[in-house]
């Protein structure tokens, strides 16, 4: 019996200080172009008012859909609405989140949850950076946005934003508590019901 | 002598365009597009930091041209940053260095505040006009004129850029443009390419009701024929429509300019939807003619989402301004005079006319010796 405890913590102590499984290299933590629409999250975020919605098609959107890998590069004169979209930030691709409203009366998005695998491996001590910004926040005057950042069961980008404001720039350095295996579940969230402008830019393993 | 102020606003926009206003601007055709310099010319490269987002700093390139240049293209490329970038030909003493203010190395070719010169978007385009309008964090772009028409700049012209530069990377950045010129001599150009403009000067946007921004919608109809007859002698309206610039503000989400025929029915010549806040240009090609129609008709929606009614103005105003390009060897411009709420539309929108009377437009012959 003694034997088996010592082995069961032996596995233990291995898995927590991270096999080969978790290591970890700097690098790109998401592709913005894999983001999709989810429901999870509530327990991190909280659960969604009673009101909430995401018009999650795009309407009105001949670059719909979008191509596969690539961002998408609007014309000056595209009439597409998107309440999500890996959007061409030359150099950069960016998770692109817009709650503009079509229609004065109708919200288009505002409560949003996207979610991809983590691309590499976190070990314990590894050090997040986590880059969004937002455009002029317009509307509705008062209000409120939040832009967050999940890690598995951890929030690593967590910012009320007043409206009005004008630009930002958010960024976060986690320090991971633990190791999280490549795969982990990684989650963007964006809370607001004005018609504004938001974007993950990127995040790195540092 | 007393100046109305519609003939004032109207004049301003025919001096080229009360229109470009303030902020960016698609163009033309995208990407590497063919192009042979004549002229090239890189600015200053510009700094910006991480999160950084610059706006308010010139960039002049003096052409030193003893002659007149007909332009056929432009062609920009940047090392990234330029969110985006409204460039203008002015005359060279329209924006002098400011030497108290920015001391006495202060060049005209070179980096500058905009406000140390006094410069504004909208003088500039009226002391010369458009020359080229980045689109929004375009790193190469190319505008070109339809084949056989040009873009006339006057000798002793200075390019002028109101830039807008952000940084959205991890890493301070150090990036300049560079501009490539596409001339061709005299006697290969067919049209020279004159400005039509218009810009509301009576703007009533409602505000929000119960907390529910309300859309709204603000147009001019102009006809031209007596401007056509005054000033060109012409019985009968005839042109194409080379290049449009639509401008408005933070509140804008439309914009339209359309030929409007004698049984009211309209050609869509250009139309914005869901752009909020940025003015946009593009190239007609091919050029679209007007087919006989007189009248042309520019509209602009907004979503007020304020407790005011904005009207005309800057930062915390709206406009609804437009520049054309045409081939008519015609100057005009208008700010339309009484506006009237016109009820619901169709749509459902609040609706506004504007009063364009034949006095309401300014105008004149660009060319002596035809376009």
């Amino acid at each position: 019996m003694r034997s088996r405890v010592a082995i069961g913590l032996c596995v233990c102590i291995l898995w927590s200080c991270g096999g080969t499984e978790a290591a970890s290299s700097p690098g790109p933590l998401v592709d913005n172009t894999k983001w999709v629409w989810t429901t999870d999250g509530e327990e991190l975020f909280g659960a969604p008012p009673p009101d909430s919605v995401c018009e999650r098609m795009p309407i009105d959107c001949p670059e719909f859909p979008w191509p596969a890998d690539e961002c998408v590069e609007f014309e000056a004169t595209s009439t597409c609405i998107a309440s999500f979209v890996p959007e061409c930030w030359p150099p950069f691709t960016v998770m692109a989140v817009y709650t503009r409203m079509p229609n004065p009366t109708i919200p288009l998005c505002n409560w949003i949850t996207l979610e991809q695998p983590a691309l590499r491996a976190i070990r314990a001590g590894d050090q997040v950076e986590v880059r969004m910004r937002h455009a002029p926040l317009n509307a509705p005057v008062p209000g409120k946005a939040r832009m967050s950042f999940a890690i598995g069961d951890q929030i690593a980008l967590d910012e009320d934003v007043l409206i009005p404001s004008d630009f930002d720039f958010l960024s976060n350095t986690w320090t991971a508590p633990r190791d999280y295996p490549a795969g982990t579940r990684l989650l963007f969230h964006v809370e607001n019901h004005g018609a504004n402008e938001y974007m993950l830019i990127e995040v790195n393993v540092l | 002598m007393n100046v109305n102020p519609m003939r004032l606003i109207a004049l301003l926009a025919i001096l080229s365009l009360l229109l470009i206003g303030c902020g960016d601007s698609g163009t033309s055709n995208s990407g590497a597009g063919q192009i042979t310099p004549t002229l090239t010319h890189t600015y200053d490269p510009q700094m910006i930091d991480v999160a950084e987002e610059t706006w308010g700093v010139c960039q002049s390139w003096v052409l030193g041209n003893e002659e007149p240049l007909y332009v056929k293209k432009v062609r920009q490329t940047n090392e990234g940053g330029w969110h985006h970038s409204n460039w203008f030909y002015v005359p060279e003493n329209a924006y002098k260095p400011n030497y108290e203010v920015e001391g006495p190395d202060a060049t005209l070719e070179g980096t500058w505040r905009c406000s140390d010169r006094g410069f504004r978007e909208y003088l500039a385009a009226a002391a010369g006009g458009v020359f080229f309008a980045q689109s929004t964090q375009a790193m190469q772009e190319l505008q070109a004129f339809p084949d056989g028409s040009a873009l006339e700049i006057p000798p002793r012209s200075v390019i002028v850029g109101s830039t807008h530069l952000l940084n959205i990377s991890a890493s301070p950045l150090e990036t300049a443009m560079t501009m490539d010129v596409e001339t061709v001599p005299r006697d290969e150009v067919d049209i020279r390419l004159t400005p039509f403009s218009f810009a509301i000067s009576r703007i009533e946007i409602p505000p929000q009701v119960d907390g529910v921004p309300t859309e709204s919608r603000t147009s001019l109809l102009c006809d031209l024929t007596d401007s056509f007859q005054r000033h060109l002698g012409k019985d009968e309206v005839d042109y194409s429509i080379y290049y449009v610039l639509g401008h408005y503000h933070q509140w804008g989400n439309y914009f339209n300019l359309s030929f409007v025929h004698e049984d009211g029915s309209r050609e869509k010549v250009f139309e914005i939807k869901n752009s909020i806040g940025e003015p946009i240009g593009s190239i007609i090609d091919p050029p679209m003619h007007n087919n006989g129609a007189s009248k042309l008709r520019s509209e602009c929606g907004f979503l007020n989402n304020t407790d005011e009614t904005l009207r005309r103005g800057l930062q915390y105003g709206e406009m609804c301004d437009f520049l054309a390009y045409t081939d008519s060897n015609l100057k005009i411009g208008s700010g339309g005079s009484e506006n009237h709420y016109m009820g619901k539309g169709e749509n459902g929108l609040e609706t506004y006319e504007v009063d364009c009377n034949d006095d309401d437009i300014t105008g004149f012959k660009a060319y002596p010796d035809g376009p």
